[in-house]
């Protein structure tokens, strides 16, 4: 049926100027690709954000489940000083499908913040990683970044990758990587199902709760729909 | 209510319970006792079906229904209930949310109609009270940042929400302070009615102090090799498991 392969490549740019706000939320489901990797998206976008003056915030919130690869890094240029970018992603893959996403951080300004909180979720025969770049410029002075990696591997055939690159030419700019790596635990899927849970249904809570930091910065109708579809996307995940 | 015949299970190829007789009735409490290692936690594991838990040989009757032919989540809709004895974290899955999702799951299974929100959280926060549990727990994630006596009592608000019947206890008692022992049997023995039954896993006559059981057995080395009244507890406080040697020799 659908044994080509198709391309989405948007491109997305944001500018905020004095103490303005803004919060892009994506929640995307093309099509993956059938179990055995044949066809589907491509997923090549372009995003980036300029906190242009000072006070300046952007807060991207992605959350993708679909697309056969997908390659997306949405940035944030923080020019103004004081100026703040937010990136919090869920990335869920399946089967055959490939996620390399994460984001930019440039801190230009004086005081700038920024906030990376990423949750990938691998099945299947899948691979997902996280490539994001923290930059602090020389004229950055005490800037800060905080940035969270957490990967959950679902059975034994995935992988999870995490690539932080992180450059600092200020010296009184301060970063932090954490990042995890862990298997859905035996313990808990054992706990959910003594309590009534089906296997499916443990799983779609443990995730659920794995994303909760990520799923409670996107509007309320995007957080019901982004949690059905990772339960959907999961189906046929575990056993 | 449950009869347990002959039971054989080996975990990681090593047998562990070797031939184990047991039958309880409706609404009788059983303790078992027995020193570390002697198989009483893979009892309670077996019962509820968790993997890697492989029963080799024997039967387990619950309600006339054969209780091994179950799924973990079939056996808790049919009613058996294992109160852990280390209860395991789920990072920000909702405490009340995840207890409503468990107990609609079970009714879901039996052919009954959801609970109503507002009826479940009135329950629910009746539970706590009874636990002298704070009411934000119920907004927190599932056991995350509980502290051990949290833990247990939780075991417990999910026992007398989930209205198990048959509840095994895998020794809630261990780590809990005086008071919160005390909380615990309380919580236990206002849930005990002619159509629930009970197996308390314990180290401590302190609990059965509580609970004051229809029968103790002593399990050793993966059967149960005594089996009495209320005095076998005092006679174990007393004398330890030494005795278990010189009756076998």
């Amino acid at each position: 049926m659908r044994d080509e392969n198709q391309l989405h490549a948007a491109v997305v740019e944001l500018v905020a100027r004095k103490n303005a706000k803004i919060k892009y939320s994506t929640v995307q489901n093309w099509y993956p690709g059938d179990e055995n990797g044949k066809g589907g998206i491509y997923n090549f976008v372009t995003k980036r954000g300029d906190c242009r003056e000072d006070n300046a915030r952007i807060s991207w919130t992605q959350v993708e489940t679909g697309s056969a690869i997908t390659w997306k890094y949405p940035s944030c240029i923080l020019r103004g000083d004081g100026s703040a970018g937010e990136f919090y992603s869920v990335a869920l893959t399946h089967n055959y499908q490939q996620a390399d996403t994460g984001t930019k951080m440039i801190h230009l300004g004086k005081n700038t913040t920024s906030k990376v909180i990423s949750k990938g979720i691998s099945a299947g025969k899948s691979s997902n990683s996280y490539r994001g770049l923290v930059r602090m410029a020389r004229r950055a002075e005490n800037a800060r970044n905080y940035t969270q990696c957490d990967s959950l591997l679902i059975g034994k055939t995935c992988g999870a990758h995490t690539f932080p690159y992180i450059e600092s030419a200020n010296p009184t700019a301060r970063i932090e990587h954490e990042a995890t790596t862990s298997r859905i635990g035996e313990d808990q899927l054992f706990y959910c199902r003594s309590r009534g849970l089906g296997e499916e249904d443990a799983v779609a809570l443990i995730v659920d709760g794995f994303c909760k930091e990520v799923f409670k910065e996107l509007p309320m109708e995007f957080a019901v729909e982004a949690k059905a579809l990772l339960e959907i996307s999961l189906e046929g995940a575990v056993g | 209510m449950l009869k347990i015949n002959n039971l054989h299970v080996a975990v990681g190829g090593t047998e562990i319970i070797k031939g184990l007789d047991l039958e309880v009735g409706s609404g009788e409490l059983h303790a078992i006792m027995g020193p570390n290692g002697s198989g009483k936690s893979t009892l309670g594991y077996a019962l509820v079906g968790r993997d890697g838990y492989a029963v080799t040989e024997g039967s387990v009757e619950f309600e006339g229904r054969d209780l091994l032919e179950l799924e973990i989540e079939q056996r808790a809709a049919a009613g058996v209930f294992l109160a852990l004895q280390y209860p395991v974290e789920i990072p920000g899955v909702n405490n009340a949310y995840f207890l409503r999702a468990a107990l609609n799951a079970q009714r879901k299974a039996r052919g009954e109609d959801e609970v109503d929100s507002i009826d479940f959280l009135k329950s629910v926060r009746e539970q706590l009270k009874i636990l002298k549990m704070d009411e934000s727990l119920l907004k927190r994630a599932v056991n995350e940042g509980f502290s051990g006596g949290e833990k247990k009592r939780n075991e417990i608000v999910q026992l007398a929400v989930l209205e198990p019947k048959l509840a095994i206890l895998d020794e809630t008692d261990s780590g809990l302070d005086i008071d919160a022992l005390k909380l615990v049997a309380e919580g236990v023995n206002r849930l005990r009615d002619s159509q629930r039954s009970f197996i308390v896993i314990t180290h401590y006559q302190r609990l059965l102090d509580y609970l004051k059981p229809d029968r103790i057995h002593v399990l050793s080395d993966g059967r149960i090799v005594e089996s009495g009244d209320a005095s076998l507890a005092e006679r174990l406080e007393r004398e330890g498991y030494a005795f278990l040697d010189a009756t076998e020799a």
